[in-house]
C-alpha cells in the first residue's frame, strides 16, 4: 500500500469517528426543533396566531380561504389534524356552526381557547332569542383582544418564549391601531347619511358600530339555521325597503357566501353591486385579502368607493 | 493491522483537535473595558405637561411611560391609569442621569378614537403633545415638546446633555 492510500484511510477513519461522535447531538437538536402545533378554526384566528408565534410554532387552519364557518361540515382529516395539536383556538360564540371546533378539540382531548374572551359583545335579539354576535374581528379594537388572548394562551404553554410572544403581539397591536386610524380617515370621506351597509348576511355589525354605519342584510347573523340565522322573507323585504328608503348606491356580496341572493336584491331594488367583501373568511394565499390587515383594507376601500 | 493503525491515527487526530479546542476555550476571555459613567451631580426634577389626558387605548394598556434607555431602560414612570392634563406631572429627586449624554424615552397614550354609536359627523383626529422640562438644582437644563401624529400616541426620545459641574463651583455651592 502506498503512503497516499494509507493517508486517505487515516482521513476517512477520522471523518467516520467525527460523524459517529456528532450524530447523537444532531439527532437531539432535531428533536428539540420539533415545533408545537396550533390548530385554528378560522382564517382570521390563524392569521392572528401567526402574528404572535412567528416561526416558533406551526399554525394550521381547519377552514380554507373562502369557506363559511357557519355551514362547515367537519371532515376526517380535521380530526387527525386536531389530534396532533398542542393548542386549539376558536373564534367562539357559535361562529363555528354547532360548535364544531370545540367538539373536535374535546374529542381529541386538546386544550381549546376562545379568542372572544374579554370582547364586549353586541347582543342581537332575533326571533325572541338573544344571540351574541360572533363577528367581533371586524373591529380592529376587538382584533387586539383576540391577539392578547392568543398571546396569553401560547405564553401559558411556553413560558420560556413569553417575552418573544409579547414583543410580536405589541408590534401587531400597533399595526392594528394604524389600521383603525386609517379606516377612521377613509370613512370620514363618507357623509353619515350615506353610511348604509347592505351585505349578504349580518356580519358587519361591529364594523358598523365602530365606524358609524347602519347595517342591513337579508340574512341574519348566521348563514345557517340557528335562531336568528338564515334568510326570511321579512328580512329580505326589509333590506330592499331600506335600500330604496335611504337611496343606497351599492350593496355588497361576501366572499364566503353565495352571491345569488344579493344579486336578486340588487335587481329588485335597482342598485348596483359595489363589490365583494371578505367576511367570515380571508382571501386565498396571494390575494390582497390573504391577511387580516389586507382584508380589512380592501373591504374599506370597496365600501367607501361603492357608497360615495 | 493497517485498519487498526488507521483508526489509532484517526483517534490521535481527533484527540489533537479536542486538546486544541480545550486549550482555546481555556484561554482567559477578552473583556472589553467600558468607561464607567460618572453619576451626574445635582438634584434633578422632571416636569411633564400634557396637552390632553394621558390614557390607554384598545391597542395598548399604557397611558404614560418614561424610561432611561441608556441606563438599561430604567423605569421612571409606567402608568395604565388615566392621567389628567390639568396639572403638570412632577418627579423630584430624579436619579440615574450621568455626566454627558442621556436619553429620555417618552410614550403617551391618547385614548380611543372612533365614531361610536352617537356619531354625528366626521371624527376629528387631533395631534397630542407633551412638554418635557428637566431642571438641575432649579435651573432648566432641557425644554422640549414632543408631538404625536393625529390620533396616535406620542412616542419619542429626548437627548439630554448633562454637563459636569466644575469642582470649584461645587465647592462654592457648599460655602453658600
Amino acid at each position: 500500500m502506498t503512503l497516499m492510500k494509507f493517508a486517505s484511510r487515516v482521513v476517512l477513519a477520522s471523518w467516520a469517528l467525527i460523524l459517529l461522535v456528532a450524530m447523537p447531538t444532531a439527532q437531539g437538536q432535531g428533536q428539540q426543533q420539533e415545533k408545537r402545533l396550533i390548530v385554528c378554526s378560522t382564517t382570521q384566528v390563524a392569521d392572528f396566531a401567526r402574528q404572535v408565534v412567528g416561526d416558533r410554532w406551526r399554525v394550521a387552519c381547519v377552514l380554507a380561504a373562502g369557506q363559511d364557518p357557519h355551514l362547515y361540515e367537519v371532515k376526517t382529516g380535521d380530526a387527525k389534524l386536531v389530534a396532533q395539536a398542542d393548542l386549539c383556538l376558536e373564534n367562539g360564540w357559535h361562529l363555528e356552526g354547532n360548535d364544531w371546533m370545540r367538539k373536535l378539540a374535546k374529542d381529541a382531548g386538546k386544550p381549546i381557547f376562545s379568542c372572544l374572551e374579554g370582547v364586549t359583545p353586541l347582543k342581537l335579539t332575533e326571533e325572541g332569542a338573544d344571540v351574541l354576535d360572533p363577528h367581533a374581528w371586524f373591529s380592529p379594537k376587538n382584533a387586539a383582544v383576540y391577539v392578547a388572548n392568543i398571546e396569553k394562551a401560547v405564553s401559558g404553554l411556553d413560558r420560556d418564549h413569553a417575552a418573544e410572544y409579547q414583543a410580536r403581539a405589541t408590534l401587531y397591536r400597533a399595526q392594528l391601531r394604524t389600521l383603525h386610524l386609517w379606516i377612521v380617515r377613509e370613512c370620514n370621506r363618507l357623509p353619515l347619511k350615506q353610511r348604509r351597509l347592505v351585505t349578504s348576511h349580518d356580519a358587519f355589525n361591529y364594523f358598523c358600530r365602530e365606524y358609524g354605519f347602519t347595517a342591513a342584510s337579508p340574512a341574519g347573523w348566521s348563514t345557517g339555521q340557528e335562531a336568528g340565522g338564515g334568510v326570511t322573507p321579512q328580512r329580505r323585504r326589509a333590506a330592499v325597503e331600506s335600500i330604496r328608503k335611504f337611496g343606497v348606491k351599492s350593496i355588497f356580496v361576501e366572499t364566503s357566501v353565495n352571491p345569488k341572493l344579493i344579486r336578486q336584491i340588487a335587481a329588485d331594488a335597482g342598485v348596483q353591486i359595489g363589490g365583494q367583501l371578505y367576511s367570515d373568511s380571508m382571501g386565498e394565499a396571494g390575494s390582497a385579502g390573504e391577511s387580516y390587515l389586507g382584508m380589512m383594507r380592501e373591504n374599506v376601500l370597496t365600501i367607501v368607493q361603492g357608497l360615495k | 493491522m493497517r485498519p487498526l493503525l488507521a483508526l489509532a491515527l484517526g483517534l490521535v487526530v481527533l484527540g489533537s483537535v479536542q486538546a486544541y479546542m480545550s486549550f482555546v476555550n481555556g484561554l482567559p476571555k477578552y473583556q472589553s473595558v467600558l468607561p464607567v459613567e460618572a453619576q451626574a451631580s445635582g438634584q434633578f426634577r422632571l416636569e411633564l405637561t400634557l396637552s390632553q389626558d394621558a390614557q390607554p387605548d384598545a391597542f395598548e394598556a399604557i397611558s404614560l411611560l418614561v424610561t432611561l434607555p441608556r441606563q438599561g431602560d430604567r423605569m421612571i414612570i409606567r402608568s395604565e391609569e388615566v392621567i389628567s392634563c390639568a396639572d403638570p406631572i412632577v418627579i423630584d429627586s430624579l436619579a440615574g442621569f450621568v455626566a454627558g449624554d442621556n436619553e429620555l424615552f417618552i410614550q403617551v397614550g391618547v385614548g380611543d378614537v372612533g365614531f361610536g354609536e352617537a356619531a354625528s359627523g366626521p371624527v376629528v383626529l387631533k395631534p397630542a403633545a407633551i412638554r418635557i422640562q428637566l431642571f438641575r438644582d432649579h435651573e432648566i437644563l432641557v425644554q422640549e415638546t414632543l408631538w404625536g401624529a393625529p390620533g396616535e400616541p406620542i412616542q419619542g426620545k429626548v437627548v439630554i446633555r448633562v454637563p459636569e459641574i466644575p469642582q470649584q463651583d461645587k465647592a462654592s455651592d457648599h460655602e453658600h
